[in-house]
C-alpha cells in the first residue's frame, strides 16, 4: 500500500518495570518507586531525546494480571498500577516531542471525563496526546467499581457463552464511548472563544454544540467543558486480537496495533493488514485508512544465545514450577539486528510502524536506545503533534458549518 | 535584607496562629475579569504554570482548582458572559507536579460523578507523583442537569448527596490505607513484592457502594491526600466536620466568620476530632493598591469590569425569576414584581440558587437604588460580591492575620480576578508581610502537604467499614 506515514512510526510500549511478569525480580528498587514521577522520567526523556515517536502505558485498572482472563491476586508479582493518563500528564511538560498515549478502560470510566483528561493532555503537551482504548470484560475488574455486574471471564474456551455475551457487552459499550470522545472532542468549534467586549460575550455559543448522544449503553449532553485542543480530536489507538476489537478500531480508532501471527496462525503481516482492510471495508470506513502498528515484545542480547539465556531466566523467576511467558504478541528474542531484520519484513508487508514492548525496562530500553532506536528512528526529527507525525490532518469539528469548499 | 528567606520557622511568636494560603485559579466564576487586557488564557498550560511557580515562590500551601462539569446554561443556550471552559483538573495537577516542588496541589472532584475506586486511585497516583503534595475538595453537585453528561444521569436524590459522600469518602480513605507499612517487600530472593498475597485487599458493602478487590498502589507518601469539604448547608456542615480536614467556604463579614468557624470546630470537637485538624479557609477576593484611596479605586473598577449590563441583568433574573432581556442595565430596576419560582425551569441552569425571600430582596434594593440615584448595572456592582480584602499590602496583611488571629478563618483560597498574573502583586507584596509577623513560615518546613499545613502527619484511622487485613 501507499506510504502514508514516510517512516515507520516507532512507539515504546511502557508498562511497570517491564512486560514480562519477572521483570521486578531484576529491578526490586525500580518496582518499588515506579510509581514515582522521578522513575518514569528516567525512562522517558531519553526516548524522547533519541526521537521515539509514541511511549504509551497500559492500564491493567487493578492489580496487573499475567495475560487474558480474570487477574489473580499473587504476592510474587508487581502490584503497581498508578492511573496512566496522570502518568502521561505529568511526562508533558518535561517532554518536548514525543507523543503521551495512556491507555483508558473505556468499560468503567465515564468517557466525559476520559475525554476532557485527554483533551487537557494534548494541551499542556501542545499535540502530543493520544488515548489508546481497552474494553474489559473481567469481573475482577468490574467489582472494584460495583456498578456493571460482569460474570467470571471463563478462560478455559474462550468461546464460553457467557464470555461471548460480556465480550460483546464491553465492545458494544466502548464503541459508544469512541463516539462520545469524538463528539465531545468536536462539541467547542476552534474559534468558540471570542471575547467580544463590546456584547459582552466571552464565547460564541453558536459554536458551542450539545452532543447528544444516546446510545444502548450510555447517553452524554453534552458539550465538552474543555475548549477544542491543538489536535482538534487526539488520535485513538485500538489494540486488535479480537475481531470485535478489529471492528471497534475501523469504526472509531485511528491507529490499530495488530500482532502478526499470534492470534491467527497462518496470519502474517501481510495477512494482518489485510484483516485491518477487511474490518474498514466492512465498517465502511471514510476516515483515513488505520496506521497499522505491529507490536512486538523484546528481549534483547548482544548474541540469540544471550537473549535466549536472558528469556530463560526471566521464565524461571516468573514460573518457578515451570511455565513460559505467555505474552499476547511477537517474542522477539534474539540480537538487535534480529529485531530490525523483523522491523524491516512487517515494513516491506506494508505495516507502518512497530510498538516495541521491552520485557525488561532496566535491561531492554538501554539495548534499544543504543542499538536498535538509532536506525528506526530520527533523532533529530522536528516536533510535530501526533496528528502530523501519524500523517493524519487535523480534523474540523464536525459540527462547523460547511465551509464554501465543502458545498462545491 | 530581602523578605526573610533565612527566617527560621521557630521564630513566630508564642500562641501565633499559622495562616494557611490556598491560590485558586481563576476561571469559570463570576470574580474572573476577562475582558482586561492583561487577561490571558484560562486553558493553556504555560497559565496554570505561571500561577503555580507564583503561588510557590511565595509559599502558598496549595494550588486550587475548582470543577464545574457541565457548561452553565439559559433557556437550553450557554451562558456566555463570563469565562467558558475549563480544563480537567487532575491531569492538569498532574502536570504541574511536574514544574512545582513543594506546593499543595488540590482539586475539587464530585463524589457523584465518580466511583470512590477511581478517585482514592488517581489521587493516590498524584500524591505519589508529587512525592505527597495530593489534595482533594470533595463536592456533592446532585442535579440531574450536570447528570446528562453521566452514565448513570441525575441518579441522586439531593437528600442523599451526603449520604453517598460519607460513604465515597470512607471508601477511599479505606483503600488508602489498605497497604500497611511494611507490606511492599519487593523481596527478590523470597518471590514476593507483597508481603502476602491478601495485601490491598479491600471489601465494602454499603448502601450506595458494594466493591471488592485489591488496590493496586503502595501508601502514598501522604497516607492520606487532603481532603476538603465545600458545601455550607447543615448537611454539608456536619459531612465536613466528620470526614474532611478543611473546609471551603464562602467570605463572610467577620462576625459571622468567626460564629461559622466556631460552629464547625465545635462539630468536630463533638466528633472527637481536635478542633485544630479541620482548617477553615474561606473564599477571598483581593485588591490592592500603593494607598488606602487607590486601592478603593482599584477595587471599584474591578467590580464594575465583572459586571456587565448583560451580567448584571442575568445576576437579578436569579432573583427576579424572570427572563429581564428586555431591560435596559443603565435604567431603573425592572418594575416587575419578582415570582416564587422560575417562570421557566431552564431559565438558568448550573448556578446557585438564591436561598432568600427574593420579594423582600427586590424591595430592599429597589430603595437602596432610589436613596443612591443607581441604575440597574450600578445597582448590582453595589450588592454583588464586594472583595473580601481591599488596601494597601500592610493593611491587607493585616486584615488577613487579624482574621485568622481572632479564629474566623486559619487562611485562606485567595481568588485572583486575571489569569494568569492576578496573584503576583499580592503574592511579592503580601506575602512577605505576613512572614515577617511570623504567621506565614518563611519556606516550606514540611515534606508534605499535610504536614505545611500543620495537620497531623499520620492521620488517625477513622471509621473503618472495610475489611482491614492484619
Ligand atoms: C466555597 C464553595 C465552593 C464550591 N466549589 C464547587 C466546585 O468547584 N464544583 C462543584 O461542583 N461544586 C462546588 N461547590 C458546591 C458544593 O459542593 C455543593 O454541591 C453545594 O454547595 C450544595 O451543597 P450544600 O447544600 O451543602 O451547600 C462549592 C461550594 C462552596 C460553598
Amino acid at each position: 500500500m501507499s506510504d502514508p506515514v514516510g517512516t515507520p512510526v516507532v512507539a515504546v510500549a511502557l508498562d511497570g518495570v517491564g512486560w514480562h511478569p519477572g521483570a521486578w525480580r531484576r529491578s526490586p528498587e525500580e518496582a518499588r518507586r515506579s510509581a514515582t514521577a522521578a522513575y518514569w522520567r528516567d525512562l522517558v526523556l531519553p526516548l524522547d531525546d533519541a526521537g521515539v515517536d509514541v511511549v504509551t502505558w497500559e492500564d491493567p485498572f487493578g492489580i496487573p494480571g499475567d495475560g487474558y482472563g480474570e487477574p489473580a491476586a499473587r504476592a510474587d508479582r508487581l502490584r503497581v498500577a498508578p492511573e496512566p493518563v496522570l502518568l502521561a500528564s505529568a511526562l508533558a511538560p518535561s517532554t518536548r516531542r514525543v507523543a503521551l498515549v495512556p491507555s483508558v478502560v473505556t468499560t468503567h470510566t465515564e468517557p466525559f471525563h476520559v475525554a476532557t483528561a485527554v483533551a487537557t493532555l494534548d494541551h499542556a503537551s501542545l499535540g502530543r496526546a493520544g488515548v489508546r482504548l481497552r474494553a474489559d470484560a473481567t469481573r475482577t475488574r468490574a467489582r472494584l467499581l460495583g456498578r456493571r455486574d460482569l460474570p467470571p471471564l471463563e478462560t478455559a474456551t474462550r468461546d464460553a457463552p457467557l464470555s461471548l455475551a460480556a465480550r460483546d457487552e464491553v465492545f458494544a459499550d466502548a464503541g459508544e464511548v469512541a463516539e462520545v470522545l469524538g463528539r465531545l472532542w468536536d462539541s467547542w468549534e476552534d474559534d468558540a472563544e471570542i471575547r467580544d467586549a463590546t456584547t459582552g460575550r466571552f464565547v460564541d455559543r453558536d459554536r458551542l454544540h450539545h452532543i447528544d448522544f444516546v446510545g444502548d449503553h450510555l447517553a452524554v449532553k453534552g458539550p465538552s467543558i474543555v475548549p477544542r485542543s491543538p489536535q482538534g480530536r487526539p488520535p485513538v489507538l485500538v489494540l486488535a486480537h479480537d475481531p470485535r476489537a478489529f471492528a471497534l478500531a475501523a469504526a472509531a480508532a485511528d491507529v490499530v496495533l495488530v500482532t502478526p501471527d499470534a492470534p491467527y496462525p497462518g496470519d502474517d503481516a501481510a495477512g494482518s493488514v489485510a484483516r485491518v482492510r477487511a474490518a474498514e471495508a466492512a465498517a465502511g470506513r471514510a476516515e483515513p485508512p488505520l496506521r497499522v502498528l505491529g507490536e512486538v515484545d523484546v528481549v534483547l542480547g548482544a548474541t540469540r544465545e544471550e537473549a535466549t539465556r536472558r528469556l530463560a531466566e526471566l521464565d524461571a523467576l516468573a514460573h518457578p514450577g515451570g511455565g513460559a511467558w505467555r505474552s499476547d504478541a511477537v517474542v522477539v528474542v534474539g540480537t538487535p539486528v534480529d529485531l530490525l531484520a523483523r522491523a524491516d519484513t512487517w515494513r516491506a508487508a506494508g505495516l507502518d510502524g512497530l510498538r516495541l514492548r521491552p520485557a525488561e525496562h532496566a535491561v531492554d530500553l538501554p539495548l534499544l536506545l543504543e542499538h536498535v532506536l538509532p536506525h528506526l528512528v530520527d533523532a533529530g526529527r522536528p516536533v510535530l503533534t501526533l496528528r502530523e507525525r501519524l500523517g493524519l490532518e487535523r480534523p474540523r469539528s464536525r459540527y462547523a458549518a460547511p465551509t464554501r469548499e465543502d458545498a462545491s | 535584607m530581602s523578605a526573610g528567606a533565612e527566617r527560621p520557622a521557630e521564630r513566630r511568636p508564642p500562641g501565633r496562629r499559622q495562616v494557611r494560603l490556598g491560590a485558586h485559579f481563576p476561571g469559570v466564576n463570576a470574580t474572573s475579569v476577562w475582558s482586561d487586557p492583561a487577561s490571558g488564557s484560562h486553558i493553556d498550560f504555560s497559565s496554570f504554570v505561571h500561577m503555580a511557580r507564583t503561588a510557590e515562590r511565595s509559599r502558598f500551601d496549595f494550588f486550587f482548582l475548582a470543577e464545574g462539569l457541565r457548561l452553565r446554561e439559559k433557556k437550553g443556550r450557554i451562558h456566555d458572559l463570563d469565562v467558558v471552559g475549563r480544563p480537567d483538573t487532575l491531569a492538569v495537577l498532574a502536570a504541574l507536579s511536574a514544574v512545582t516542588e513543594h506546593l499543595g496541589l488540590v482539586g475539587t472532584l464530585t463524589t457523584t460523578y465518580n466511583e470512590p475506586y477511581e478517585v482514592a486511585r488517581q489521587l493516590a497516583t498524584l500524591d505519589h507523583l508529587s512525592g505527597g503534595r495530593a489534595g482533594w475538595n470533595a463536592v456533592t453537585s446532585p442535579d440531574a442537569f450536570t447528570g446528562a453528561n453521566f452514565r448513570r444521569g441525575g441518579f441522586l436524590d439531593r437528600a442523599d448527596r451526603y449520604d453517598r459522600a460519607a460513604e465515597f469518602v470512607t471508601v477511599v480513605r479505606s483503600l488508602w490505607r489498605s497497604w500497611g507499612v511494611d507490606d511492599l517487600v519487593a523481596d527478590t530472593d523470597g518471590a514476593r513484592f507483597v508481603r502476602d498475597v491478601e495485601v490491598g485487599a479491600f471489601s465494602h458493602r454499603g448502601r450506595h457502594f458494594d466493591v471488592e478487590g485489591h488496590f493496586p498502589l503502595p501508601r502514598s507518601p501522604q497516607v492520606e491526600p487532603v481532603v476538603l469539604q465545600a458545601g455550607d448547608s447543615d448537611a454539608g456542615r456536619a459531612f465536613g466536620a466528620t470526614h474532611a480536614d478543611g473546609i471551603f467556604t464562602l467570605a463572610r463579614g467577620l462576625d459571622e466568620a468567626r460564629a461559622f468557624s466556631a460552629d464547625l470546630k465545635g462539630r468536630a470537637a463533638a466528633a472527637g476530632r481536635d478542633p485544630d485538624h479541620l482548617l477553615i479557609l474561606p473564599a477571598a477576593t483581593f485588591a490592592l493598591g500603593d494607598t488606602t484611596e487607590e486601592a478603593e479605586r482599584h477595587a471599584a473598577e474591578v467590580r464594575r469590569a465583572q459586571v456587565s449590563g448583560a451580567t448584571a441583568l442575568q445576576f437579578l433574573e436569579r432573583f427576579y425569576n424572570r427572563d429581564l432581556s428586555g431591560y435596559d442595565p443603565d435604567g431603573p430596576l425592572p418594575d416587575v414584581e419578582p415570582l416564587p419560582e422560575p417562570e421557566d425551569p431552564l431559565l438558568v441552569q448550573g448556578q446557585v440558587v438564591p436561598t432568600v425571600d427574593v420579594v423582600a430582596q427586590v424591595r430592599e434594593w429597589r430603595e437602596l437604588a432610589a436613596a443612591k440615584g443607581l441604575s440597574l448595572r450600578d445597582l448590582v456592582v453595589e450588592v454583588s460580591a464586594r472583595q473580601t480584602f481591599v488596601g494597601t499590602a500592610a493593611e491587607i496583611a493585616e486584615q488577613i492575620d487579624h482574621r485568622v488571629q481572632t479564629g474566623a478563618a486559619d487562611g485562606f483560597i485567595l481568588v485572583p480576578h486575571l489569569s494568569p498574573g492576578g496573584l503576583d502583586e499580592l503574592a511579592e507584596r503580601v506575602v512577605p508581610l505576613l512572614q515577617e509577623r511570623g504567621s506565614v513560615p518563611a519556606s516550606y518546613t514540611g515534606r508534605t502537604l499535610r504536614e505545611n499545613l500543620g495537620l497531623p502527619a499520620e492521620p488517625p484511622v477513622r471509621s473503618h467499614p472495610v475489611r482491614s487485613h492484619p
